[in-house]
C-alpha cells in the first residue's frame, strides 16, 4: 500500500468565512493571475461563504458571468492588440445563459489561452485553476475525499490534513467542529485508507480540547500545524500539545515553506524550522514532519543552502530521530533542466544516506496542487523519476514508520493507530468499505474474531448515526408506501422519490406539479424545524429559501434517491445534539 | 398608457441590468435580465426581421424561518422585432404578489436513540404520526398590461389567483384535487379586432381553472404487492370561461373551453428494469385556448432515464 502523507479533503465552505477568505485570495494573488480573473474568483468565493449553493456548473457560469462584465477583461483583451477567437468574444458580448457546462469550461480554457499567450501566469493554465476551484467548491468534504480517492487508486492511503483558519478566540467554532466531524466521517468512508490529522491553531481557545477529542473519539491519527496563520510554535499552549503528542505517540505535520497561506508577511516566519531546536530538545521522542521540506526552491539549486529552511530541517534530522520531511507541492523540478536534475540528485543522495533515507515522505498536497497538475499525474511524475527502491521508501516504508502503522504483517502499531482501530471497530456498521488487510490484522490481534465489519454502501452520505440523516428517514417514513415503511435505514436510502405515493408524476399539469413540489419542499422544512420534533435551527448564513429551493430541485427529479436529502439537510440545519460531544 | 409602459419596462430592465452587474448576492432580491437577439421569419408574410426577446424580473421574497412566506414580483417580458407587423408574440408588464401557507403541523417526533443504531435493521418504532399535513395554499393577485408590438391591441387585466396543492393519498384525500385558478378583469384599452367587428370595447371577466387528481390506485388495491403498487392514475380538467363578451364571440363558441385528460402510469423502479422508469397511457378530449377546435387524443409513452450516481 502506497501512502500520500500530505493531502487535504476540506472544501472552501468548511474552512473559510467572510473574515478569512482574504487569506485564500491573497494566496491566489501571489500566483500573478490577471485582475479580472481574481475579481471573478473573489466574487464567487464571497457568494459561497455567504451561503450560496454553487455546484460546478454554477461556479463556471458565475466565473464567465463575472469575466463578461469586467471592464478589466475588456481592456485586457484590447491591450492584447490582436484579434481574439470568435467564441471568446461571446464572453464580451454574448448571452451565456444557454451554454452547457462543457461549453463554459471550453470558453474559460480559451480565455486562459489568451492569458498564457501573455505569459502572465507562470506555467499555470486557467483550466488548472478552474479545476482547483471546482474541487474547492464541492458541496461537501466527502465529495472532495471521493475525488481524491478515485484519482489515487485502490491501493493508496492518504493523510488528510485539516485546516484551521480562524481569527481566534471562539470564532467559527461551529464551522470548525463541522469540518472536524465531516473529516471524521470521510475517514469512515475509506477505513484504513484515509487517515485524518486534526488541525491545531492555538489562537482558538478550545484547540487542546478539540484536538484531544478528535484523537480519542473521532479517529484522527495525527496533528496538523500551520503557524504562519498567526500563532507561535514555542509557547506554553503549544508545549502542552507537544507533551500530549509525545506521550500518546501522535505524529505532527507542520506546513514548512515560504508559500501557502499566511496571515501577514510577519507571520510567515512562524513556520521556520529553526524554532524547533529547543522544542525537540525538550520533547526528543516527538515525531514531526516538516511539510514541503522547507520549500522546493532550495532543492532545485546546485547546492542546498545550509541556512535555508531545508538545510535547517536536514540539521534537525541529524540530531533527532523523529524528524521527517515531505515533498508535497514540489512543482519546480517539473520545469525540467537544471532544476529537475539538481532536485533528483539531492533527493537521490538523501535517500541513500543512512541518516536521512528513512525520513523523507511522499506527499502531493492535493487538492492545492491541482492548480498545477492532476493528482494521478503527480504520482506518475515522481514514480517515473525515482528508482523502485527509492520510491518504495518514499511512498511506502517511510510513511508507515511516521504514521505508526505496523511495519510487518505481524508487527504492532503505535498508540495513535491502536486508537484509530478502536474507532473503526466502534463504527463497524458505518464504514464505507471493508478495511484493508492491515486493519483487519490489528483488529484480529486485539479483538480476536468477534468483530465483523458491515460496510454501509452509502458511506457518509447516508449514515444512521448522523441525526440529520436519521430525521430525513423519519420524515420520509410518513410518506412511504406501506411495503416500504418498515425498510431499514439503508434500504430506505435507496428508494427514489418517484416511489413515494404522493410524488407528482410527469403527467400532472406543469403549474399544478410545481405547486405540489413546493408543498413537498416546504413539508421537509416544516418537519425539520418542528419544535415538537427535530427543532432544527439554521446553520450560519443559511436561509429557508435556500433550503426549500434545494429540496424542490431534489423532488423535481423523480430519480433522486431519498439518501440524497441527507447531506442538504445536514448542511442547512443545525440539530441540537450536533457539536455537543466536545 | 403606452408611454408609461415603455418607460416602466425600460426602468425595470435598467434596474435588473445594474443589479446583475453590480451586486454579489441580491438576496432576498432576485433580479434578472435576459435578452436574446434572433432572426425572425414569418411564413405567413414570407418576411424576415431582426428580433429580440427580453425578460426582466425583480422578485422580493419573504422567507421567515417558520410560518407563511410571501413574494412580490415586477415582470416585463416580450418580443420586439424590427418589423412589428410580422411579430405575433405579445409584450407585457405585470406586478404580482402573494402569500403562501403550508397547511402543516408536524406531530411529535421522538429524538434519535442514544445507543447504537443499526442501519440494516427494520425500524422498531412506527413512523412519526400526529399533527396534520393538509397541503399548500397560495393566494396572489396581479395587475398586467399586455399589448402587441404595434400597440394596435392592448389591455389591462387584474384579479386574484389561487392555488391549492396537496400530496395526500390516504383515505378520501384521493378525491380532493390540486387546483390552480385565476379570475381576471380585462379592460380593453385598444382593440383593432373589436373595432373591425364593430363591437364596443367593453371590459369583461375571464376565469380559468386547472384541477388535477393523482391517485396511487396500485397502493390502494394491493399495498404490499410490489408489482401492483407502482400503478397510478391521473385525471386533469381545465376550464376557461370569458364573461360578458360580445355575441359575435359567444356565437363562435369562443367564450369558453374544456379540456379533460384521464391516464394511467406505471413506475418500473421496483422491477429494476434499467433505463425504463415508467410507462403511461392517457386519453384527452377538448381544447386549450387559443386552439379553437375540440379534439380527442391518445398518448402512449415511456419515461427513460439513466441512473445518475452522484457522490
Amino acid at each position: 500500500m502506497r501512502i500520500n502523507c500530505h493531502a487535504h479533503v476540506f472544501n472552501f465552505k468548511s474552512v473559510f468565512t467572510e473574515h478569512t477568505i482574504q487569506i485564500l485570495l491573497n494566496r491566489l494573488t501571489r500566483e500573478k493571475w490577471p485582475d479580472f480573473i481574481l475579481d471573478a474568483i473573489a466574487k464567487a468565493l464571497k457568494k459561497l461563504v455567504k451561503g450560496s449553493y454553487l455546484d460546478e456548473e454554477a461556479l463556471l457560469r458565475e466565473l464567465v458571468k463575472q469575466i463578461s462584465v469586467s471592464k478589466r477583461f475588456a481592456s485586457y483583451v484590447k491591450g492584447l492588440n490582436r484579434a481574439i477567437p470568435g467564441d471568446v468574444s461571446v464572453v464580451l458580448h454574448g448571452d451565456i445563459d444557454g451554454l452547457a457546462v462543457g461549453a463554459l469550461r471550453e470558453l474559460l480554457r480559451k480565455v486562459g489561452d489568451l492569458i498564457d499567450d501573455n505569459k502572465d501566469a507562470e506555467n499555470k493554465t486557467l483550466s488548472d485553476l478552474i479545476a482547483f476551484l471546482a474541487i474547492g467548491f464541492q458541496p461537501t468534504i466527502d465529495a472532495v475525499a471521493h475525488k481524491l480517492m478515485e484519482l489515487s487508486g485502490d491501493d493508496t492511503a492518504v493523510v488528510a490534513l485539516m485546516m484551521d483558519i480562524t481569527t481566534g478566540g471562539k470564532a467559527d467554532e461551529k464551522l470548525f467542529l463541522k469540518q472536524l466531524e465531516d473529516t471524521s466521517l470521510a475517514a469512515l468512508a475509506y477505513p484504513g485508507r484515509l487517515l485524518p490529522f486534526v488541525a491545531v491553531n492555538s489562537l482558538r481557545i478550545s484547540h487542546f480540547e478539540r484536538m484531544e477529542w478528535a484523537l480519542t473519539q473521532k479517529g484522527f491519527v495525527g496533528v496538523k500545524l500551520y503557524p504562519s496563520l498567526g500563532y507561535k510554535v514555542d509557547d506554553a499552549p503549544m508545549r502542552k500539545v507537544y507533551a500530549y503528542c509525545e506521550a500518546n505517540e501522535v505524529p505532527l505535520l507542520m506546513h514548512c515553506n515560504k508559500g501557502g497561506f499566511w496571515l501577514s508577511e510577519g507571520t510567515r516566519d512562524n513556520s521556520d524550522p529553526a524554532l524547533w531546536s529547543d522544542i525537540l530538545r525538550d520533547y526528543p521522542r516527538l515525531k514531526i514532519c516538516f511539510g514541503h521540506f522547507g520549500g522546493d526552491e532550495n532543492l532545485v539549486r546546485a547546492d542546498i543552502p545550509a541556512t535555508s529552511w531545508t538545510g535547517t530541517i536536514l540539521a534537525l534530522m541529524e540530531r533527532y530521530p523523529g524528524v521527517y520531511a515531505d515533498i508535497a507541492y514540489h512543482d519546480l523540478p517539473m520545469q525540467g533542466g537544471d532544476k529537475e536534475s539538481n532536485y533528483f540528485r539531492h533527493l537521490g543522495r538523501l535517500l541513500r544516506s543512512s541518516t536521512f533515507q528513512d525520513r523523507i515522505l511522499f506527499g502531493s498536497d492535493y487538492f492545492l496542487i491541482r492548480q498545477r497538475l492532476r493528482e494521478d499525474n503527480h504520482w506518475r511524475y515522481f514514480e517515473a523519476k525515482f528508482n523502485a527502491i527509492d520510491f518504495r521508501r518514499l511512498a511506502e516504508t517511510n510513511p508507515r514508520t511516521f504514521l505508526g502503522l505496523p511495519e510487518t504483517n505481524n508487527g504492532s502499531s503505535a498508540k495513535n493507530i491502536s486508537r484509530y482501530v478502536d474507532f473503526l471497530v466502534t463504527k463497524r456498521d458505518e464504514v464505507g468499505a471493508m478495511p484493508p488487510p492491515w486493519v483487519e490484522r490489528l483488529v484480529r490481534a486485539k479483538y480476536v474474531d468477534t468483530v465483523r465489519f458491515r460496510p454501509n454502501p452509502w458511506g457518509v452520505r447516508w449514515t444512521i448515526n448522523n441525526d440529520a440523516h436519521y430525521y430525513v428517514w423519519q420524515f420520509f417514513r410518513t410518506m412511504m408506501k406501506q411495503e416500504h415503511v418498515n425498510y431499514s435505514f439503508n434500504q430506505a436510502g435507496g428508494l427514489l422519490v418517484r416511489q413515494l405515493p404522493g410524488w407528482p408524476s410527469e403527467q400532472v399539469p406543469a403549474e399544478i406539479r410545481a405547486g405540489r413540489l413546493r408543498e413537498h419542499a416546504a413539508a421537509v422544512h416544516e418537519f425539520m424545524t418542528n419544535p415538537r420534533g427535530p427543532d432544527a435551527q439554521p446553520e450560519p448564513d443559511v436561509t429557508r429559501k435556500q433550503a426549500e429551493r434545494r429540496f424542490f430541485e431534489l423532488f423535481a427529479n423523480g430519480d433522486t434517491k431519498l439518501a440524497e436529502f441527507g447531506q442538504p439537510v445536514d448542511n442547512f440545519y443545525h440539530f441540537k445534539k450536533e457539536g455537543m460531544q466536545g | 398608457m403606452k408611454v408609461l409602459f415603455q418607460i416602466g419596462s425600460v426602468c425595470l430592465m435598467a434596474l435588473a441590468a445594474v443589479s446583475v452587474h453590480a451586486k454579489d448576492e441580491p438576496d432576498p432580491w432576485d433580479l434578472s435580465l435576459k435578452v436574446k437577439p434572433s432572426l425572425l421569419h414569418s411564413a405567413t408574410d414570407d418576411d424576415y426581421a431582426l428580433a429580440g426577446k427580453y425578460r426582466a424580473k425583480a422578485t422580493y421574497d419573504w422567507y421567515p424561518w417558520r410560518g407563511p412566506t410571501a413574494f412580490a414580483q415586477l415582470l416585463s417580458e416580450g418580443t420586439v422585432a424590427s418589423d412589428a407587423d410580422i411579430n405575433s408574440e405579445n409584450l407585457f408588464a405585470e406586478l404580482n404578489g402573494g402569500v403562501a401557507f403550508q397547511l402543516q403541523q408536524s406531530g411529535t417526533v421522538a429524538p434519535p436513540p442514544d445507543g447504537p443504531r443499526d442501519p440494516n435493521a427494520p425500524p422498531t418504532e412506527p413512523p412519526p404520526s400526529g399533527g396534520y399535513r393538509l397541503g399548500r395554499l397560495e393566494l396572489s393577485a396581479k395587475v398586467r398590461f399586455e399589448t402587441d408590438q404595434s400597440f394596435d391591441n392592448y389591455s389591462v387585466t387584474y384579479g386574484p389567483q389561487v392555488g391549492y396543492f396537496h400530496n395526500n393519498y390516504k383515505g378520501l384525500w384521493v378525491l380532493v384535487p390540486s387546483v390552480y385558478a385565476d379570475y381576471q378583469r380585462v379592460e380593453i384599452l385598444e382593440s383593432s379586432l373589436y373595432q373591425s367587428l364593430g363591437e364596443d370595447e367593453d371590459p369583461f371577466y375571464r376565469f380559468s381553472i386547472v384541477a388535477s387528481w393523482d391517485i396511487p390506485i396500485g397502493e390502494k388495491l394491493a399495498p404490499d404487492n410490489r408489482y401492483i403498487s407502482p400503478l397510478g392514475a391521473i385525471a386533469n380538467v381545465r376550464y376557461y370561461q370569458a364573461f360578458d363578451v360580445p355575441d359575435s364571440i359567444e356565437a363562435g363558441n369562443d367564450d369558453h373551453a374544456w379540456y379533460y385528460e384521464l391516464g394511467l402510469n406505471y413506475e418500473f423502479t421496483d422491477l429494476k428494469i434499467r433505463w425504463l422508469r415508467s410507462a403511461y397511457v392517457s386519453v384527452a378530449r377538448g381544447r386549450q385556448p387559443p386552439a379553437v377546435e375540440n379534439k380527442t387524443m391518445v398518448f402512449v409513452g415511456v419515461v427513460l432515464a439513466w441512473d445518475k450516481s452522484k457522490r
